[in-house]
């Protein structure tokens, strides 16, 4: 590389010049035209400067003290499932008492091994409709189920769950769905093949979202099986995020 | 690695370098035991008193879990503060990311410092809420900012607030990966890996931004 530098391949290589990203030669260009170049000594100067200002910026404060609307939250309330119902209807935002549940849900799965659940739910409370991506890219379709027929045995202490995959689907199912809207807008911006792909994935997924739930409702207390649930989700969230960002 | 002599800059507290940052006490929050910034960057140990909390507020201890919340909540404010660019949602997403810590306690195994365990989680919450602030940034933010133009006068980017400001002015994408990398500590691979793009992508980015917070501070 010439000596002789230019502002031009100055800025080009700016970027690996402040973080050191350069061969020893080239920097040594840069740093020689950062010395005799008015501009780009000042630019310099001032992205530093941002940097260095960046790493001791304050930390702000949130503007009231978020523990209690935090604490609300963690409120895990045993409700029967019929107040949940009525609840859910007039007062409550939905999201509000299916998170609720899935909290109680969690924090019965933790706290009482002993707990009968009785599952007779047939659907999963999550279901993604695999349906073969067409070419011109159909959105991934993911339904959330949130009326699942439960039946409680009258005088346990069950709440209006249907056990910790109740839960884990629920909590992901909202995440799901918030993602959902903006993946589709990116996948429609895909090629068939990648669109086969991202499918694919989603697929296997799936399937073992579905294996981890089926296995758990022969052994809802099953720590191994819910975090693979949980890991099964997790990558499936993962996914939709990086389709959203695309 | 190149010095410069940095002017109009007086930080009245010590510069961080990575791979730790400190954490400021403010009202309603007690000093952070743990460092935390990129995901490399662990810092300090969580002291025994942390691991207490942590197991006690993994069987339901709700006591225990407000103490680490006044502990890690600030940080965890801010980061969201930062990448949301939007205080109401910021407040929000802090709720959302405590309340899913708590959810996720048991599965935090100790073999990261817990601050960042919750700072990946806190992430993870934050970039999955971005479309709705991607929506919001648009009334505020051409994308289409030239970067040609030189600064007509002389940048003043020692003002915190201006450089706060005008954080919270840059396009989503650009705003993400400066917040991350030069504020977080992250590096441009975690970024890639937490985006699900390159880490030249990342780099260019965080390049765009830094290029646009100078125009935007000299303005
Ligand atoms: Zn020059």
């Amino acid at each position: 590389m010439s000596s002789h530098m230019d502002c031009t391949t100055f800025e080009a290589s700016l970027a690996d010049f402040l973080d050191g990203g350069l061969d020893e030669r080239t920097y040594a260009a840069c740093e020689q035209h950062r010395a005799g170049c008015a501009a780009c000594h000042a630019l310099v100067s001032d992205l530093d400067a941002i940097v260095s200002t960046a790493r001791s910026l304050p930390l702000p404060a949130p503007s009231h003290d978020l523990w209690s609307g935090i604490e609300a939250r963690l409120e895990t309330p045993v409700l029967p499932l019929d107040a949940a119902r009525d609840r859910r209807a007039p007062v409550v935002p939905p999201t509000m008492v299916w998170r609720r549940l899935a909290v109680a849900a969690v924090a019965l799965v933790t706290v009482s091994a002993g707990v009968t659940w009785t599952l007779t739910r047939s659907e999963p409370a999550v279901a993604v409709v695999a349906q073969g991506l067409p070419a011109e890219a159909t959105p991934v379709e993911v339904s959330v189920t949130t009326d699942a027929p439960v039946t409680a045995t009258p005088g346990t202490r069950t709440a209006s769950s249907t056990g910790p995959t109740f839960a884990i689907d629920t909590l992901y199912g909202r995440e799901i769905a918030m993602l959902r809207t903006a993946a589709d807008a990116s996948l429609g911006l895909l090629d068939s093949t990648t669109v086969g792909v991202v499918q694919r994935n989603l697929d296997i997924i799936d399937n073992a979202i579905r294996e981890s739930r089926e296995a758990l409702a022969a052994d809802p207390n099953s720590g191994f099986l819910l975090e693979q649930l949980d890991r099964a989700y997790e990558r499936k969230v993962d996914l939709l995020r990086r389709l959203v960002l695309l | 690695m190149h010095t410069l002599t940095v002017t109009g800059l007086v930080p009245d507290q010590p510069h961080r370098h990575r791979p730790s940052a400190s954490a400021v006490a403010q009202a309603s929050f007690a000093p952070a035991a743990t460092a935390v910034a990129g995901s490399g960057s662990i810092g300090i140990e969580a002291p025994d008193t942390e691991r207490a909390d942590i197991a006690a507020a993994a069987s339901g201890d709700r006591r225990a879990f407000e103490r680490l919340y006044r502990t890690h909540g600030q940080r965890i404010f801010a980061l969201c503060l930062r990448m949301s660019a939007d205080r109401g949602t910021a407040e929000e997403l802090v709720q959302d990311v405590f309340v899913r810590a708590w959810q996720k306690l048991d599965s935090f195994r100790g073999d990261a410092a817990f601050g960042t365990w919750l700072h990946r989680v806190a992430v993870n919450i934050v970039l999955s809420r971005r479309k709705q602030d991607g929506v919001r940034r648009e009334r505020t933010v051409d994308d289409d900012t030239s970067l040609d133009a030189a600064p007509a006068r002389a940048v003043h980017v020692g003002d915190r607030l201006d450089l706060e400001a005008a954080i919270a002015q840059l396009p989503t994408g650009a705003r993400r990966i400066f917040v991350l990398h030069d504020i977080e500590g992250y590096t441009h691979e975690e970024i890639g890996d937490l985006l699900g793009i390159t880490s030249g992508g990342s780099k260019a980015q965080l390049h765009r931004a830094r290029l646009l917070l100078r125009e935007a501070l000299s303005r």
